[in-house]
């Protein structure tokens, strides 16, 4: 993984002194909240509901294990116990006290950690796919051109000031595990035809109160191009995108409104003007930062096969955690290891500082030093021998680490809604908790397969309850939390905006009427293979508003 | 019927936590023992205290709610601000007031029990 050099050190303590300055100069009254709060948002510190809330970068969801460990340690000592890991693959501090965050991030800078970009108008963490690097199905390892971005977007001076937040990942597979289509630039890795890298360019894609899909700008972006061609986009979305309305400012208005046709063409210009500039990528550099991400030298451990075949005799329970959590790795000994932070009834996203160590010291036994988070909300091993996966079992499960249930109905994404949030309106964390509960029977999760269930508590759609294959988005109605259900969503390679069912449903009715919905499935589909959001897209949602509102009383 | 009041309330500026206005304490963490105001005066009075507390820059968001009267002293109208008041609700124990040190475990959040073999 990425190590920083002398520079990043510099640059980091510098900013931790600066805002350690800026905090003592806000407690003695020297400058007024006004003043500070731009200030404090650079640096991710938000005031929410009960307290401070504090979002600290996992660039790209990659960390290791001393980093998971000092997450661990600011949990316990200067929070609550517990952390929120986020769908920007971030994580969330609930309580921190606003005197003890230059602290905090004094000794987050000791581990190459820090909070800068994680709000604000500004390019935010660069996410990208949670196995990349392991997984067989990529043309190349995703995360060296995130770095790229990282490096290139940290306190650029010209997108500081952009007229709202501006988001991107980056895959590199077909199957798309970063929802590079809802982000204002989503970046596919891929190869022309004479096998050169470079990237699909999706522009334009977003949540929040107006969902839309990204557009493709262009379909190969030469490696050496990608910082010239971003700057081209940027430059455009800087220059005409609105700040006027916060709601219209994001770059999919734009691209919305100009239309697809001459938004490409203002690129096109903007580009023609840069592309051979200093922006070209030179490839030593790209090698240096890809020496950065060498793959692990990985041992043979053929025993592995065997070692499992015996563990599956001994214990079902293991059986079905392999089946549904482990995906296969490159090499044909080892696995990809997705630890779920969705234990039945468990808050979406949150692990204690317990489980935080424990992570921490399964990745250096087993794990290559090396984490994920993924924008799913949970932990990924990337690289664990077959062959130690009964072992890793065995304390994930002591630890409620175990869960079988990766890409099942109980694996909700969830945003900390109205629990922590000042911008919410309605609860996430409780519909989350009784959804998870009703289809607490693992077997029965197994059977219903795959289903992505998202849950926003506002608008602003954190919880990407636009892209569940069952999306719930938590409202204010006559001073009653009320849930909207959409159906049909989803963040892949066919990534779509679900549609709204019908009229919503109380916190109370909630989880039985996702239920009918589940029901309604699994009455109608053809077989097992054909997964919720097929059935959705091929039956529509006739059968489900007949079966949650009856023949007539569907109409909204 | 609801005898509804007004309350003001803020983030304390060090720590964020929320506080309502109780007299001569000032500032408490409990709003049970916030200051009510029903008539035009008395909001006038907290209206005037809450510019003060601006001025003052150590308290953030510093506003009025409307709260009814209970016998534990005023609780606010609007679920926001009663979440605000009482904590989240999906994990009791981490009140409001509470900021030590403490070891929740994962036991503690409530979780249930997988029936998953032990090593």
């Amino acid at each position: 993984m990425y190590r920083y050099d002398e520079f990043d050190h510099a640059f980091v303590a510098a900013r931790v002194a600066e805002f350690g300055d800026q905090v003592k100069r806000r407690v003695s009254g020297e400058i007024t909240e006004d003043q500070f709060k731009p200030l404090r948002l650079m640096n991710g510190v938000y005031l929410q509901l009960h307290a401070y809330m504090l979002r600290i970068a996992i660039p790209y969801g990659t960390l290791n294990a001393k980093q998971m460990r000092r997450l661990a340690h600011i949990a316990r000592v200067y929070d609550k116990g517990f952390g929120h890991f986020t769908t920007r693959q971030n994580i969330q501090f609930n309580w921190p006290a606003l005197s003890d965050t230059p602290q905090i991030l004094a000794e987050l800078a000791e581990v190459e950690m820090h909070a800068i970009q994680t709000s604000g108008n500004c390019i935010r963490n660069v996410t990208a796919d949670h196995f990349a690097g392991a997984t067989v199905d990529e043309v190349a390892d995703p995360r060296p051109y995130a770095e790229i971005l990282r490096q290139w977007s940290s306190i650029h001076p010209e997108f500081s000031y952009l007229p709202r937040k501006f988001k991107i990942a980056v895959t590199a597979s077909e199957a798309d595990r970063a929802a590079i289509q809802v982000h204002d630039i989503g970046l596919k890795l891929k190869r022309n035809n004479k096998g050169e890298l470079g990237f699909a360019f999706y522009v334009g894609g977003g949540q929040g109160r107006t969902p839309m899909v990204a557009k493709l700008v262009s379909d190969f972006v030469a490696e050496r191009d990608l910082l010239s061609f971003t700057t081209a986009v940027m430059r455009v979305y800087n220059l005409y995108g609105r700040r006027d309305n916060k709601y219209k400012a994001r770059v999919k208005i734009l691209v919305h409104e100009l239309g697809l046709d001459t938004f490409k063409r203002e690129v096109e210009a903007e580009w023609a003007v840069i592309k051979d500039s200093e922006l070209v990528l030179p490839a030593k550099d790209v090698a240096a930062i890809q020496a950065y991400f060498t793959p692990p030298l990985l041992s043979d451990r053929p025993e592995g096969l065997t070692a499992l075949a015996d563990a599956f005799q001994r214990d079902a329970h293991f059986k079905a955690w392999v089946r549904q959590n482990c995906n296969e790795h490159t090499h044909p000994d080892y696995a990809i290891v997705t630890i779920s932070l969705k234990a039945i009834g468990a808050i979406p996203g949150d692990a204690s500082h317990v489980q935080m160590d424990v992570v921490a010291d399964l990745a250096e036994q087993f794990g290559q030093d090396e984490i994920r988070v993924s924008h799913e909300q949970n932990l990924v091993l990337p690289h664990v021998a077959k062959a130690d996966l009964p072992a890793l079992y065995a304390v994930l499960a002591k630890h409620q680490l175990a869960e079988s249930n990766a890409g099942l109905i109980s694996d909700i994404i969830a945003c900390p809604g109205l629990d922590y949030c000042a911008l919410a309106t309605a609860r996430s964390i409780p519909i989350a908790q009784a959804i998870s509960n009703r289809f607490a029977d693992l077997e029965r999760q197994r059977d219903i397969g795959e289903l992505k269930l998202k849950i926003s508590g506002c608008i602003n759609a954190c919880g990407h309850h636009h892209v569940g294959h069952i999306g719930i988005l938590g409202i204010e109605k006559r001073g009653e939390e009320h849930y909207q259900v959409s159906l049909g969503g989803a963040a892949d390679a066919a990534t779509q905006v679900g549609e709204i069912v019908g009229p919503g449903f109380s916190a109370e009715e909630l989880p039985a009427k996702i239920e009918v919905i589940v029901d309604t499935y699994m009455a109608y589909r053809i077989s097992k293979e054909e997964r919720f959001v097929d059935y959705v897209r091929r039956a529509g949602l006739e059968p489900f508003k007949t079966a949650l509102y009856g023949q007539e009383e569907y109409a909204i | 019927m609801k005898n509804i009041v007004k309350v003001l309330t803020a983030n304390r500026l060090s720590d964020g936590i929320a506080v309502w206005y109780a007299d001569s304490n000032g500032w408490v963490e409990q709003i049970g023992r916030a200051r009510a105001a029903s008539t035009k005066e008395d909001i006038s009075a907290l209206e005037k205290i809450a510019a003060e507390t601006l001025a003052q820059g150590q308290h953030c968001d510093v506003v009025l709610i409307d709260a009814e009267e209970t016998a534990d002293g005023p609780r606010p109208l609007k679920l926001r601000e009663r979440i605000r008041a009482e904590g989240p609700t999906i994990t009791p124990d981490l009140g409001i007031k509470d900021l030590g040190i403490k070891d929740l475990g994962i036991s503690d959040l409530g979780i249930s029990d997988l029936g998953m073999k032990a090593a």
